[in-house]
């Protein structure tokens, strides 16, 4: 044996690094004896090679890594001991106590951006419950349809209106089918009362397939008989009161006289199905017999016909698939209009795919994650000053965390405690951001039409939601820190030399980070400010007639000429014109018009008008003359505007007058007169083609020209007139400016989603800005002193203090102004074809604005720093 | 899978009992290596005592340091009660076996 020679180093060090903590004394021992035992039969150079090849079949043994598992399992040391869950608790307790400042921030900021999460977590959520109420759900499918245009092939959630009985009759393998008709909208009359009424009209299947339970009534025979309806609870109550309704009679125009046979419950807010009655579809049948309505049977029309189907239990949709198919290539043929029938179950209809004429509210899987998104916008810089502020914080517990391990704390431990704590203040956040979450509930439900339709009144499931996901972002975000402090190496953490991490790799992110929020933040002013801007540019438009002083009054069932008599007599009133559409809005009726020198016809929007209405309005006539008193000679005529001089090729204005033109393919009218260009609708698109048709029977409206001198009074007046004039509804008039500024209203919403969006991330990001800032002070309290101490001024020293974070400010606003200005003046456009493109002023004042908030953050902390009395730092060691 | 039995196993345990108080890692290998003249190598040696171990046949204790061994002390290996069980049900197993199969195993044809 020759004591001389040693087992090769490198494997003993490889072997013992790879053993971490594990007892592998025995093994290591065993080893050696066998390389010197090898020695002395081999040579040296193989000893060693079989020695390296133990080595290595001993670290991938099994025996090993029990070991190795063993040792970090070992008894005293175990993971998890519930034993020090109190401890953790009161250390996080405690901790949270003893900083309220940044605990304060630091929860205030996650409540804030949790808000919104919450939010969305209830929206979805709901979503994702809708239809649930319905057993038979599995086996309930819809039929929808595509439509092959070659262009954007729309798929419609509606069908014609005969697939539904061609599936009945013709196909044998489906439990139920069931038809429903979307158009029973309308007035309801009973007695004196008119009531608004939305429903369908279905079949008495409807009750097998869905679960919509009777209040009163028999579900079997209540739709059976043609001119039943049923209505809901909520509807009979605003009709008939306290009265029972079953066996009263409802005059519901164009479908005649309805007999209520029963009482449904009212519709769950998470059906797909929305209806405030349901009518026989047999009433629809009876009436299209006599001719009342037009039955359009047509296989080209897609609307408001529904079908759902119930299959058997246990059987396949295939061979549905197939016969829809088949239907489908019967149908439309080869060169004609295409389109195909496929089917949706009931739970893929919401969520589901985006579709045309859907039948009640849709929400497509595309917006769900859009609002996700946004919500994470501001939860992702929640989270993130979070960790900032938490690591920064925690810096001050290095001691902590080493006397931890060295009594024997695991790091695993030391990450689990971290996380713990996180996940306590995030439960505490969560709690405060149930409170914003209320709030903003309200003003989400005022803010947006379809929110109306959302039952987000919080229950058990939801939540569980909102807890489950404060534990999650509680995981999430206390994972960095944890990593972090588990790392601490306890010599150094006692001896008070763990770096700050921030030298190194930190600051840059946490400056990424708080510029990107800035940026954000400025993103979000400026987007409010332009928008704001936009909608003082539209209200104040010169849409080219005359704004003021007009009231429109909705003529509904009154006669124009009684109408014109009556409130003539008003001496408030000036003048009286008639319309069928109100100028500047979005909703102008389209005609198609022909020339006889070209072969198709062009759909040109038009409005129905009397002699008056150009006076009235003062627009200006270019050439030829107003419409007459004689309505046989307005019948033939119509007043066109420039534009349409232009695109139908009439040279000029004036050699325009008395061409004629194809009206609708089958009236000739001759052109008396042009109008001067104006805006006859919404600013969000162009001047076209118009022209002025003048036909009594379509006058909805009465335009009065009233100088503005009292408004209550005037329309006190006019209810007064109105009333005399026998009509049965209630008077609908509305000045014009009021009018335009409902119909810009929209900007309003969008001002103030992004405007609370905004808020939502100038606080979050003033909460990071505050809490760094805070801490980088707070870790310079010394310098500062010292600096003073040498003669350093206070001005100097709040420069030099606040440099950094100018500087991040600075960068947030070069990075964003260019970026929205574009973003802006492209987008504007799109949305609207007359807008005013961004100016200066706006990017002016947003930049202010943000300097104003960003400053006054920063030069909180650092004048109160520089102010400081020296001493005070100097003598805390 | 408690309670088996493997070839290996068996081996093992049954020098681990024949080598009385000198069980340890380096005997084992020797004592096999002789007999079954094949070589085992320490990890898969190591990783069957581990097992035996936790099916509770192997009870094990660290002896005092030795010199040859780079100062470091040897874990010796001793069967328990249940080691034994085991052991003596695998030979009653192939005794019966033995007998049932006597007759067609016979060498002499």
């Amino acid at each position: 044996m020759k004591p001389e020679i040693k087992p090769p180093r490198l494997a003993d060090g490889l072997f013992l690094w790879f053993c971490e903590r594990a007892s592998v004394e025995d093994l290591h021992g065993d080893v050696e004896e066998l390389f010197y035992s090898d020695l002395e039969k081999y040579s040296v150079v193989r000893a060693k090679l079989k020695y390296w090849q133990r080595i290595f079949s001993l670290i991938f043994s099994y025996a090993l890594r029990q070991r190795k598992r063993r040792a970090a399992y070992h008894p005293y040391s175990s993971t998890l001991s519930f034993v020090m869950l109190p401890n953790y608790f009161k250390t996080s307790v405690r901790n949270l106590a003893k900083n309220k400042f940044y605990a304060g921030l630091n929860i205030f900021g996650l409540a804030l951006g949790m808000s919104l999460s919450l939010l969305f977590i209830a929206i979805t959520v709901f979503i994702y419950r809708y239809d649930n109420f319905h057993t038979k759900r599995d086996r309930i499918y819809r039929v929808i349809t595509q439509v092959h245009d070659d262009v954007n092939n729309p798929i419609y959630a509606s069908t014609p209106s005969d697939l539904g009985f061609i599936l009945e009759d013709e196909f044998s393998g489906i439990e139920k089918v069931v038809s429903i008709r979307a158009s029973l909208n309308g007035e309801a009359a009973y007695e004196e009362k008119k009531m608004p009424i939305n429903g369908y009209f279905t079949e008495p299947e409807f009750f097998e397939v869905f679960d919509f339970p009777l209040a009163k009534g028999n579900s079997a025979t209540a739709l059976k008989d043609p001119n039943s309806i049923l209505i809901t609870e909520k509807e009979a109550e605003k009709i008939f009161g306290s009265k029972d309704p079953i066996g009263e009679v409802l005059t519901i125009p164009p479908f005649g006289e309805l007999t209520v046979t029963g009482v449904l419950k009212d519709v769950p807010k998470n059906s797909h199905l929305t209806f405030g009655a349901l009518a026989s579809y047999s009433t629809l049948q009876s009436s299209a017999k006599n001719n009342q309505l037009p039955n359009d049977a047509s296989w080209t029309s897609f609307l408001n016909s529904y079908v759902y189907f119930l299959l058997p239990e246990g059987s396949s949709s295939d061979a549905v698939d197939r016969f829809l198919k088949h239907v489908a290539d019967d149908r439309y043929p080869k060169d004609g209009f295409q389109a195909s029938f496929s089917i949706q179950p009931l739970n893929d209809i919401v969520p589901g795919i985006e579709v045309y004429n859907a039948i009640g509210p849709s929400w497509d899987h595309l917006s769900i994650l859009l609002v996700g998104l946004t919500t994470l916008v501001i939860l992702i810089p929640a989270c993130s000053n979070y960790v900032n502020l938490s690591i920064s914080q925690s810096l001050k517990r290095t001691k902590e965390i080493g006397v931890r391990k060295v009594m024997g704390g695991q790091r695993r431990q030391i990450f689990f405690q971290f996380i713990m704590e996180t996940t306590l203040s995030m439960l505490i956040a969560l709690f405060f951001s149930y409170f914003f979450f209320e709030l903003i509930r309200g003003e989400f439900h005022k803010m947006l039409a379809e929110a109306d339709s959302m039952d987000m009144t919080p229950d058990l499931v939801i939540l569980v939601c909102f807890v489950l996901f404060a534990l999650l972002v509680g995981v999430l975000a206390g994972i960095v820190p944890a990593l972090y402090f588990s790392k601490i190496k306890p010599i150094n953490a006692l001896k008070s030399t763990v770096t700050i991490p921030t030298r190194k790799f930190r600051l840059p992110g946490r400056k990424i980070m708080l510029t990107v929020q800035y940026a954000m933040s400025l993103g979000f002013i400026m987007a409010v400010v332009i928008m704001l801007q936009q909608y003082r540019y539209s209200m104040n438009y010169d849409f080219g007639f005359r704004q003021e002083n007009i009231l429109d009054v909705a003529l509904q069932d009154v006669k124009p000429q009684l109408f014109r008599n009556e409130f003539g007599k008003l001496a408030t009133v000036q003048s009286i014109s008639m319309s069928s559409n109100i100028l500047g809005l979005d909703y102008s009726a389209e005609k198609f018009v022909k020339d006889d020198r070209r072969q198709d016809s062009v759909a040109v929007a038009t409005i129905s008008i009397d002699e008056n209405f150009i006076g009235n309005f003062g627009l200006q006539l270019i050439a030829g003359e107003n419409f007459g008193a004689d309505q046989a000679s307005n019948a033939r005529h119509i007043i066109i505007n420039e534009e349409m001089v232009k695109s139908f090729d009439l040279d000029d204005s004036f050699s325009a007058i008395g061409k004629t033109l194809l009206l609708n393919d089958n009236k000739e009218v001759s052109i008396i007169g042009v109008v001067k260009n104006f805006h006859y609708t919404s600013l969000r698109k162009p001047i076209g083609s118009f022209f002025f048709t003048s036909d009594p029977n379509e006058f909805q409206y009465a335009n009065l020209s009233m100088p503005l001198t009292n408004r209550f009074d005037d329309l006190t007046k006019i209810e007064n007139t109105w009333k005399a004039l026998g009509s049965n509804h209630k008077v609908k008039a509305q000045y014009f400016e009021d009018e335009i500024g409902d119909a810009y209203s929209f900007y309003f919403v969008v001002i103030k989603l992004w405007g609370f969006l905004g808020l939502l991330a100038i606080t979050v990001a003033s909460i990071g800005l505050l809490g760094t800032v805070a801490f980088t002070i707070g870790n310079r309290l010394k310098e500062v002193s010292i600096r003073k101490v040498m003669g350093a001024s206070t001005e100097r020293v709040v420069f030099m203090l606040s440099r950094d974070f100018l500087m991040l400010l600075l960068i947030a606003t070069v990075v964003t102004v260019p970026v929205i200005y574009f973003l802006f003046s492209t987008l504007l456009v799109q949305m609207q074809y007359y807008s005013i493109s961004v100016g200066f002023a706006e990017i002016g004042i947003s930049v202010f604005l943000l300097a104003v908030l960003g400053l006054t953050t920063i030069f909180s902390q650092t004048f109160r720093a520089a102010n400081a009395n020296p001493v005070d730092h100097m003598r805390s060691d | 899978m408690k309670g088996y039995l493997g070839e290996f196993e068996e081996l093992v345990l049954l020098t681990i009992a024949s080598l009385l108080d000198n069980a340890y890692g380096v005997s084992i290998k020797t004592y096999i290596d002789e007999r079954t003249s094949r070589s085992i190598s320490i990890g898969a040696l190591h990783s069957t005592i581990t097992r035996l171990e936790e099916k509770g046949y192997l009870s094990s204790h660290l002896g005092e340091p030795t010199q040859e061994r780079g100062g470091r002390s040897k874990r010796f290996y001793e069967v328990t009660q249940t080691g034994k069980i085991a052991l003596h049900q695998m030979k009653n197993l192939r005794d019966d076996l033995w007998v049932a199969a006597s007759h067609n195993l016979s060498l002499t044809k």
